[in-house]
């Protein structure tokens, strides 16, 4: 930064007493306050303190309307288009809050987003019984154009047909992107005031650049942003907060931040809509007034269960196209906890504990996504109660500090469930994910697509020899990949471009510096569907079934073949291959706005979906049956143990996945050994595998019959929670296929 | 489809001899030679498994690889796996394949402080193949652990004990009446092999257990019929073997040992 600011100063030297000076008070600069400011607490949690009267109230206020809600589906709508600015202030008791704001004027009243398309907006409300306004569909289709609009206007012939075949699915074309994290401390460090001052210098410098389309858009969007910043000052006003400057308190800069946060969730409703990595900054606070004496420990827990609590009920009304792809009404409000520094101590504060106790105080939840950023570097005494944490409410996912701090920092966040990326410097273009097995079924029938028949894909010569051959096989994969990633690329430009024009997220990227790293998300599903029938092709033999237009509709496999999941190299290698394959091809495609291509392995739930549209294939999966999820092993081919799936996953190399790779396993919780020994074998197999290089994993510790248990009876388990693929749901709301489909996955019986 | 067996846990085989004249012999509860004999010492010697599991918790600390051995003599009346009473029902495996194999989780079994254990079965039946995988274990610096009834105690040396850090002796019941009746064997060869063990506690750091009383054997055998070979409840198993664990557990540790 050229230009240094100065703060408003008599407002700042009040809210900054006591903290160490550094670069950041003159220039936006969170990374370098922490560094200078916060305390790594490495003892354990014996410090916590339990739910309050009042906290344990406020909770069971809303259980009604929740319960409600999982009878309706929605409880409640507004039809007035949602803004940072567009609804009255809304409490759920307005007496004894400590964090105050909602989307709406109302809990769980959800709200509309028509700039992202009229269309779903009009099919969600009719999905729950709601009649749309007919004023403003007119509007929104005869005066104001939409994204959705303008992805359609811009899509080919062919990206049409790859996303009606089902090779692509789930692109954001119909539903807001998301994935962006703005850096909502921000607002409490600096104040808004600060914020506009800042973006107004970012915009002047750009008043001597010649005015290229680029430059133009630039422009326009820092207007939208200072636009935005001062709707926010707004907003929280009518909340009856002054937020021009910084905040002066614990309790402040947990409300200023959510502030930020909420004036995101009022604006967008993105796919995923992620907090952050907050507890480190807001400890710094927390610990000045625990120093000062003016709150206790008592209040501070009370402060994060109460900021927990507005996290839980953050919603947005989705189309049922999204639910059977994002299944359970999830927000993804990812919060980080935990990770080393650059420097060698460890990120983990006490507020990294008074927030997974949350899970303890309010019971287990789905939301906020916790996400524990694991080394084992980590203080034993986290690790331990993160474990515990773990096994009691199945709630917490882990992602490798390690691979992760080398790429993007010790200030990276998790935007939905496996994507990092620096918190305000950096942003994605969520790209959904491409159908490996299907690709691959296109490569054997030369494009045709095994259900419908159609040419979809590139018109090459079907192989026509009785067994497959695996040299030839991937001989033909090759140019069916190729094509496959120059439509994907194209598509994902198209989207891209439009969500900018015509769905601009102006209050996430105003938490942004101007210049930032934007990743064009590519990802893939099913890949241990394509490594195991890569596998048998080679290692077994398996004859095509013909069907009578000729097109492969089946396989005979006969004889052995390894797979993925076992920690086999000959299977394993497989999936390596699949991935850095298609990686290599994505790469060769030109992004919008200069984008770094990524891709992910994350299915989240569509791998339900994904399996409905696909033929049978040669692993012996057969037609219409539902994927494993993420970089999952298939399901009941991983035979040898929890740990040697997890060792067979962590051979997939991040350099070619940098979106992240996604783990599930369930345990049943006597695999853990006896409880005394179940937190420490735990931290154990999480250390073995973050240390083999494995990215990600969802732990769930629980027993198959629990889950059928909640299918026949959901009313006993309003709060019983799962991760599936990157988060996690109230198993109750997911759709009846999804919960076979999670009831089918592998429970291990030993890690 | 045919089951894929390779990349499966039974997948440690390296042939399929012609063991089936073995297996197709008359009594199933009788004890057949294969269950006792001695395997001659040779290089790259073969074992018989039933298969292997990696990251199991329950049966030694750490996290375990454990080898399930085939061949026992007893014929206890609950046994949950009688596919395991038969040393040639299992699958040859020669060393050099198993320690490849164990290899690939070296670096896991020591960072969770765990380490190999041999199972079964009853691992004594196969004495030299489990001695030289113990060895190469111990020169990987593994911990080793031996799940083990001891009826066979005797066949072993001093010196070939000394590489097992942990020895898990289950005595099925204290009462020498009660243990013909439910495994078919007499008791006095496991009390001498505890003695055994007992002799070695202070430098080999071996520990000698007895958890399961009588009276819960009894009434387990009679849920679990045995005509139903392999259809006990499994989890059942694994929660009786993690307290006979955790009855251990208080008394040793990995620390203890060499």
């Amino acid at each position: 930064m050229s230009t240094i600011l100065k703060p408003a100063s008599d407002k700042s030297e009040v809210a900054w007493r006591g903290f160490a000076p550094g670069i950041w008070q003159r220039q936006v600069d969170v990374r370098e306050f922490i560094q200078r400011n916060y305390t790594p607490y490495e003892g354990d949690g014996a410090f916590l303190q339990g739910a309050t009267q009042r906290t344990r109230g406020m909770w069971e206020t809303l259980q009604p309307l929740l319960a409600k809600e999982r009878e309706k589906g929605v409880l409640d709508v507004s039809q007035i288009p949602s803004g940072i600015v567009a609804h009255a202030p809304g409490y759920i008791d307005k007496e004894h809050e400590i964090i105050v704001g909602l989307q709406t004027d109302a809990p769980l009243k959800r709200a509309i987003m028509p700039f992202g398309g009229w269309r779903v907006v009009a099919a969600s409300l009719e999905s729950y019984g709601y009649t749309p306004d007919e004023r403003l569909g007119e509007i929104f289709t005869k005066y104001r154009k939409t994204h959705n609009d303008g992805v359609f206007d811009a899509y080919t012939p062919e990206i049409r047909s790859v996303r009606s075949s089902g090779i692509v699915t789930g692109l954001p074309d119909a539903y807001g992107r998301g994935r962006i994290i703005g850096d909502y401390r921000r607002v409490a460090l600096y104040g808004v005031d600060f914020l506009i001052t800042d973006k107004e210098r970012e915009k002047q410098e750009l008043d001597d650049r010649h005015s290229t389309e680029d430059v133009i858009r630039l422009r326009e969007e820092l207007a939208e942003q200072i636009r935005s910043l001062k709707e926010l000052k707004e907003m929280a006003s009518r909340y009856g907060c002054d937020i021009s400057g910084p905040a002066t308190s614990a309790r402040e800069a947990v409300q200023w931040t959510y502030f930020g946060y909420l004036a995101a969730i009022k604006q967008q409703n993105g796919a995923a809509m992620s907090a952050g990595r907050l507890s480190t900054f807001w400890d710094i606070y927390f610990e000045r007034d625990l120093r000062a004496g003016t709150l206790t420990e008592l209040q501070a827990q009370e402060i994060i269960d109460d900021l927990v609590i507005k996290w839980r009920i953050v919603r947005f009304l989705r189309a049922p196209e999204y639910n059977e792809l994002f299944s359970g009404d999830p927000v993804w409000v990812t919060e980080v906890v935990g990770g080393m520094g650059e420097d060698g101590r460890t990120l983990v504060t006490k507020t990294a504990f008074r927030m997974l106790h949350t899970l303890n105080n309010l019971g287990p939840a789905p939301e906020p996504n916790l996400t524990v950023f694991w080394s084992p570097q980590l203080p034993e005494g986290f690790k331990r109660f993160a474990i515990k944490t773990s096994i009691d409410t199945s709630s917490i996912q882990y992602e490798s500090d390690d691979l992760m701090r080398p790429k993007w920092g010790d200030d990276c966040a998790i935007a939905c469930c496996v994507s990092a990326m620096r918190v305000g410097k950096q942003m994605q273009f969520f790209g959904a994910r491409v159908n490996l097995p299907k690709a691959l079924l296109y490569a054997l029938n030369g494009g045709r697509d095994e259900v419908s028949g159609k040419q979809i894909g590139p018109k090459l010569a079907p192989i026509t020899a009785d067994v497959l051959d695996y040299d030839d096989v991937i001989k033909r994969l090759h140019p069916m990949l190729d094509w496959l990633a120059k439509t994907y690329v194209n598509a994902l430009n198209i989207i891209h471009y439009m969500h900018d024009k015509y769905c601009y997220e102006a209050i996430e990227m105003a938490l942004h510096d101007r210049d930032i790293l934007r990743t064009l998300a590519c990802g893939i599903a099913g890949l241990s569907h394509a490594a195991d029938s890569l596998s048998a092709i080679k290692y077994a033999e398996v004859k095509p079934v013909r069907d009578d237009r000729g097109i492969i509709v089946d396989f005979e496999t006969e004889g052995e073949f390894p797979c993925f999941g076992n920690n086999d190299d000959r299977a394993d290698d497989l999936a390596r291959l699949l991935v850095s394959m298609m990686m290599s091809k994505i790469r060769m495609y030109p992004s919008y706005r200069g984008a770094v291509h990524t891709q992910s392995v994350l299915t989240i739930t569509s791998n339900v979906v994904y399996g409905k549209k696909t033929g049978s294939t040669p692993d012996g999966r057969k037609k219409g049956e539902a994927f494993a999820p993420g970089a999952n092993p298939s399901n009941g081919r991983d035979t040898h143990g929890a740990l040697a799936a997890l060792m067979s996953v962590a051979k997939i190399p991040y350099d070619d996945a940098e979106d992240g790779i996604s783990l599930t396993l369930s345990v049943v919780p006597t695999a853990l050994g006896s409880e005394a020994d179940r937190i420490a074998r735990g931290c154990a197999a999480l250390d073995a595998y973050f240390s083999s290089g494995g990215f990600h994993v969802n732990i769930n510790v629980l027993n198959r019959e629990t889950l059928q248990d909640a299918m026949e009876h959901p009313e006993k388990y309003p709060q019983l929670t799962i991760r599936v693929s990157g988060y996690a749901v109230n198993f109750v709301k997911l759709t009846k296929e999804q919960q076979l489909d999670v009831i089918n996955r592998t429970f291990h019986g030993a890690m | 489809m045919s089951e894929p067996r390779t990349g499966s846990r039974y997948e440690l085989q390296v042939t399929r001899k012609s063991t089936m004249e073995s297996k197709a012999v008359g009594d199933y509860f009788a004890v057949h030679p294969g269950d006792v004999e001695e395997i001659e010492d040779e290089d790259d010697l073969v074992g018989y498994v039933h298969s292997y599991e990696v990251g199991s918790t329950v049966d030694g600390p750490g996290l375990r690889f454990v080898g399930f051995l085939t061949g026992c003599l007893l014929r206890c009346q609950y046994c949950h796996n009688p596919d395991t009473w038969h040393k040639y029902n299992g699958h040859p495996v020669t060393v050099s394949r198993a320690m490849r194999q164990i290899g690939k989780y070296v670096h896991v079994l020591k960072i969770s402080k765990g380490g190999i254990t041999l199972s079964g079965g009853e691992p004594m039946v196969q004495r030299p193949f489990v001695t030289r995988i113990f060895r190469r274990c111990k020169e990987l610096g593994l911990h080793t652990c031996m799940d083990t009834s001891g009826r066979l105690g005797d066949r072993f040396t001093d010196q070939e004990l000394m590489d097992i850090d942990l020895n898990l002796l289950d005595i099925k019941s204290g009462d020498p009446a009660v243990y013909e009746t439910i495994t078919r064997q007499p008791l006095q060869p496991t009390l001498d092999t505890r003695t055994g063990f007992r002799h070695w506690d202070a430098p080999c750091g071996s520990v000698s257990c007895s958890c399961r009383a009588s009276a819960t054997i009894s009434a387990t055998s009679r849920r679990w019929p045995i005509s139903a070979p392999g259809s006990g409840p499994w989890s059942a198993w694994r929660s009786c073997a993690s307290t006979r664990w955790a009855a251990t557990s208080g008394r040793s540790s990995v620390s203890n040992t060499r």
